[in-house]
This record gives structure tokens, sequence and C-alpha cells, in this order.
């Protein structure tokens, strides 16, 4: 089969599916809706979260920074998820290579981020919660004492974050970006 | 009266179909890439400013969609959010009969994800101009793996005959 044979070929096949463009717009109506539902969902499920976050707070009014810091990272999470999907969903009409890289660059800013939040800021709530439970007006416990159970906590508290946040990205992120980054390469290597 | 969308999938529903076929290998993926491509495209077309051909516009909107796709961020993306209904039937025509365009479909899908895009590019006679706009690379780069992907996809037909 010569070259010509293979346009001829693809040109012959002519075959479309039939397109019931009523049933379309309903559904792309019913999915658009649908977006919207998901969106005023994750509003009353984060007020919620908010409301719980801030219950420990009404009994412990110490707790409100501990707290507070709960809700900012909630509210954070899922702006940061939102922008995301939205980063991910507009680039498609700009050329492949563009496209692919605005994705990259985005899954890249996400993970970044994620990264400083939950290693850098995060870690607050320990002094936080010490603050919360009284712990640092104790009479009982020594300033080194205070001292080494702030550096436990902060210790462990940095180690499950770290195997957490790196398995969350390695199931989740990690595979399509990496397949990202594989079609970029495909497409910028000419052998 | 049909809406712009409408005219524009109906001009273009043999592209989308073409695609769907390259970058899919079940009935299941093919719907599921179809409608992503509508979707796509219907999301898109606000955005549409008339800048570049309506065909350049189609094909970055449906092999971006289809590179997803294949890195599977559509499918976790729209796991909640795929369209309820059956919105289009796929006919059972003698393409399925064909032999040879079956084998050249399948010869197409043992390529890379990129090369299937530069081949359908160029089996739909896409300018080699046009195909590194949608692309997004050089005319050189197109015109260097064309020649490469041309030689290998007859070898790959030639083998299975």
């Amino acid at each position: 089969m010569n070259e010509e044979e293979l346009t001829n070929l693809w040109k012959a096949d002519q075959t479309a599916p039939t397109i019931d463009f009523a049933a379309l717009q309903k559904s792309l109506n019913i999915w658009h809706d649908k977006l919207r539902r998901k969106v005023k969902i994750e509003i009353v499920i984060q007020s919620a979260a908010t409301a719980i976050s801030l219950i420990p707070a009404l009994f412990l009014p110490k707790m409100i920074f501990a707290s507070l810091l709960v809700v900012i990272l909630g509210v954070w999470y899922v702006r940061e998820l939102r922008g995301l999907y939205k980063e991910e969903n507009t680039p498609n009409y700009l050329d492949i290579k563009h496209s692919l890289e605005v994705k990259i660059l985005a899954f890249k800013q996400f993970i970044r981020r994620t990264r400083f939040v939950m290693y850098a800021f995060s870690p607050l709530i320990i002094p936080a919660l010490f603050y919360g439970l009284n712990i640092f007006n104790n009479p009982l416990i020594t300033t080194t004492e205070l001292v080494r159970s702030l550096l436990i906590f902060f210790i462990i508290y940095e180690i499950l974050t770290f195997i957490a946040t790196e398995i969350y990205f390695k199931v989740l992120y990690t595979p399509a970006l990496n397949e990202l980054k594989n079609l970029l390469r495909q497409l910028e290597t000419d052998e | 009266m049909e809406s712009e969308f409408e005219q524009i999938i109906k001009k273009n529903a043999g592209v989308l179909h073409k695609l769907c076929r390259i970058y899919t290998y079940n009935a299941d993926e093919y719907e599921e890439l179809f409608q992503e491509m509508l979707v796509q495209i219907w999301h898109s077309t606000k955005n549409f400013r008339g800048e570049a051909k309506i065909s350049t516009w189609i094909y970055q909107i449906c092999i971006n969609t289809a590179l997803g796709f294949q890195a599977k961020i559509v499918r976790r993306k729209n796991r909640f959010e795929t369209l309820d209904g059956k919105v289009f039937v796929y006919p059972a025509t003698d393409m399925e009969k064909d032999e040879k365009l079956q084998k050249l479909y399948n010869a197409i899908r043992e390529l890379k994800p990129i090369d299937r895009a530069i081949v359908s590019l160029y089996l739909d006679e896409n300018s080699y101009e046009e195909t590194a706009n949608i692309l997004g690379i050089s005319k050189t780069n197109v015109a260097t793996r064309l020649m490469r992907l041309k030689k290998q996809l007859v070898e790959k037909l030639s083998a299975y005959e």
C-alpha cells in the first residue's frame, strides 16, 4: 500500500455517529447543572466543616486559633483544587504544545503550593493546639520539656504529613503529570 | 434554527469520529471520548473569536481532549460528570466490514499518541503549516516526522498483509 492509497482509504471513511441534538442539548444542560450543583454542595460541605471545626472553640475558647487554621486549610484546598480543574479545562483550544505546557505548569504549581502549605504552614497546628490545650501556661511543665515535646510533635507531624501528601500525589497526580510530560517530550522531539 | 454549536458539530462529526477511533480501543471508550469532545467544543464555543480557522480550532480541542483522555485526566476529572442519556448512535456500517480500513486504524493506534495526531492531520490533507499551527511545532519538525511516520505506517500495513 502506498501513501496515496492510505489517504484515499482514510478519506473513504465517511462514517460519523448520528447525533441527536435535542438529547445532546438536554444532556449538556443537565451536565452544566450538575457542575453548578457540585459547587453548591462544596460550599455547603465547606460551611458545615467550618462550623464543626469551630465547635471546640465554643468549649475551649483558646482553641480558636487551631480551629481557624483548619478552616483556612480546608478553604484553601478546595479553592486550589477547583483552580486546577479549571486550568485543565480551559487550555484545550490552544495549540497542542502550548496547551500541554499550561496543563503541566498548573499541575506543578498545584503540587508545589500544596507541598509548601502542608510542610511549612500546616505544622502551625501544633503550637495552636498546645495553646488551645493551655500547655504553654501549665506550671507543671518546664520550658525544656515544652520545647522537647513541641519538637517531637513537629517531627512526628512532619513525617506523617510527608508520607500522606506524597502518597496522595503519587496515586492521584504524578501519573497524569508524567504522562503529560511524556506527551510534550514526544511533541518536541523529531526522532 | 440550528445553533452555531450544532452547525460546527454537524460539519466536523467525521473528524471527531476518526480521532475517537485512533485514540480508543473499545466502544465504551469511544463513547466516553466522543461525549467529552462534544462537551469541550460546547464549553469552548464561547471562547472562539474567529482568529483561527474553525477546522484548526476543532482539531486543537479534539486532539487536546484525546491526549487528556490518554493521560487519564479527562476520566479523573469527569468521573462524576458524564453526560446523561444516549446522545448519539454509532452506526454499524460497511466500515466495520472493511478490513483494509480496520487495518489502517489498527496501524495508527500502534503509534505514539502525538504521532497519531500528526498522521490523522496528514491524512485529512492539512498542510504542513496548518499541522504545525495546530500542534505548536515547526513546519520542519512536521515534515521530518511525517516522512518517518508514513514509512512506518506503510511497513505496518504491509506486515498485516
